[in-house]
């Protein structure tokens, strides 16, 4: 094959246009980058709470630390509760159409966006341990009695209810996520059952 | 999102789109690639320092998608795979039946290439130079020069055939 075969062929390339019109794609794409930007503003907002937290806990204020901390990881977890009842509903939606295409590129969008929203809600629970056991480290470093801070936490008799309160809270938005991802994705597979069947069905014809 | 952006997505989408179909046969799964691709491409603009051309420089982002995009789909278990849609979502009505058909033929032909010399093959007919795509995918210009000879012989044996 020559050269100027190679350019004939290349011609007969880029004749393929577009498959999404621009204007759609710009539209998805702005979408998408808005949420990239709030989900980093969020991201930094998150994590110069928790510095200030550390900082206030070296200062040895302990109660207001606790306040922001778990005041940031509540807010962080409803969002996440909001974002998951906002995709359930969207799929309820969806589901009542009878788009092939459109139930298919729904649900490989949908697939990700539990992936993500699913590694989010995980993530809380290790960091938020992590998080609690380095700030007791610290108190502990600068109180010279590393030893006896998760007794005197615990001792804190006017501090147990409200730690305690606050890890039900916590446990129970935990809870009610994966409860709703979970339920999210079962009606995934029952669409991608459904899809299957319908192009089976189809085949057969 | 600026109206630059805006720009390159208006300039660069038809490349991006030709890239992607070479390696994906959905057409669903292309669009969110196409997607994708932009995004990251949104991305890395700010680390873009004007060294090469901005088309080679996109080239390279989809690429780099396609081939995570490749490797991801290797791991996870094979579901049922709808009839491959060559045809454009979009019919340009300037566009003949004849070009139509030709360039399935042709995309049929780059997809059915090994990889290494697909990734050569498909930057060549997008027009970009030897140092360009040596620059893309990382590797010498004789390499390049050589698997886009290899290209050549495969694409004239299948096309022909």
């Amino acid at each position: 094959m020559t050269d100027n075969d190679m350019d004939a062929l290349s011609q007969i390339w880029i004749t393929k246009k577009n498959e999404v019109d621009a204007t759609e794609l710009k539209t998805k794409l702005k979408t998408r980058i808005n949420r990239i930007k709030l989900f980093a503003l969020m991201e930094r907002i998150f994590t110069l709470c928790a510095v200030i937290a550390v900082i206030i806990l070296m200062a040895n204020i302990r109660e207001l630390a606790t306040y922001i901390l778990g005041g940031t990881t509540i807010l962080a977890l409803i969002g996440g509760l909001a974002y998951a009842e906002k995709l359930r509903n969207e799929l309820n939606t969806v589901t009542t159409g009878d788009a092939h295409k459109l139930l298919m590129d729904m649900t490989n969008q949908y697939r990700a966006k539990i992936k993500y929203l699913e590694a989010g809600i995980y993530g809380i629970i290790p960091s938020t341990i992590l998080g609690a056991l380095l700030g007791m480290f610290i108190v502990g470093v600068n109180d010279n009695q590393r030893k006896e801070v998760l007794t005197n936490a615990l001792g804190d008799i006017a501090g147990l209810p409200l730690i305690l309160l606050g890890g039900v809270i916590i446990f129970i938005l935990l809870g009610v996520c994966i409860l709703l991802l979970r339920r999210t994705k079962e009606h995934l597979v029952h669409i991608e059952t459904q899809l299957s069947l319908n192009t089976d069905s189809l085949e057969d014809e | 999102m600026n109206q630059d952006f805006e720009d390159i997505i208006e300039q660069h989408s038809e490349m991006v789109t030709r890239i992607i179909a070479s390696y994906e046969r959905d057409i669903e799964i292309r669009k969110d690639l196409m997607q994708d691709v932009f995004i990251a491409v949104w991305r890395a603009l700010p680390s873009f320092r004007g060294e090469g051309e901005l088309r080679a420089f996109i080239a390279r982002i989809a690429r780099n998608r396609c081939i995570s995009h490749i490797a991801k789909a290797v791991k996870e278990p094979q579901k049922l795979e709808l009839q491959p849609d060559l045809k454009s979502a979009t019919p340009n009505p300037e566009q003949t039946l004849q070009e139509e058909q030709e360039y399935a033929r042709l995309l049929a032909a780059v997809q059915s290439l090994p990889l290494q010399i697909k990734e050569v093959a498909i930057l060549a007919l997008e027009g970009l130079k030897y140092q360009e795509i040596a620059l893309i995918l990382g590797i010498s210009v004789n390499a390049v020069t050589l698997r886009y000879k290899r290209a050549k012989k495969i694409l004239k044996k299948v096309l022909s055939s």
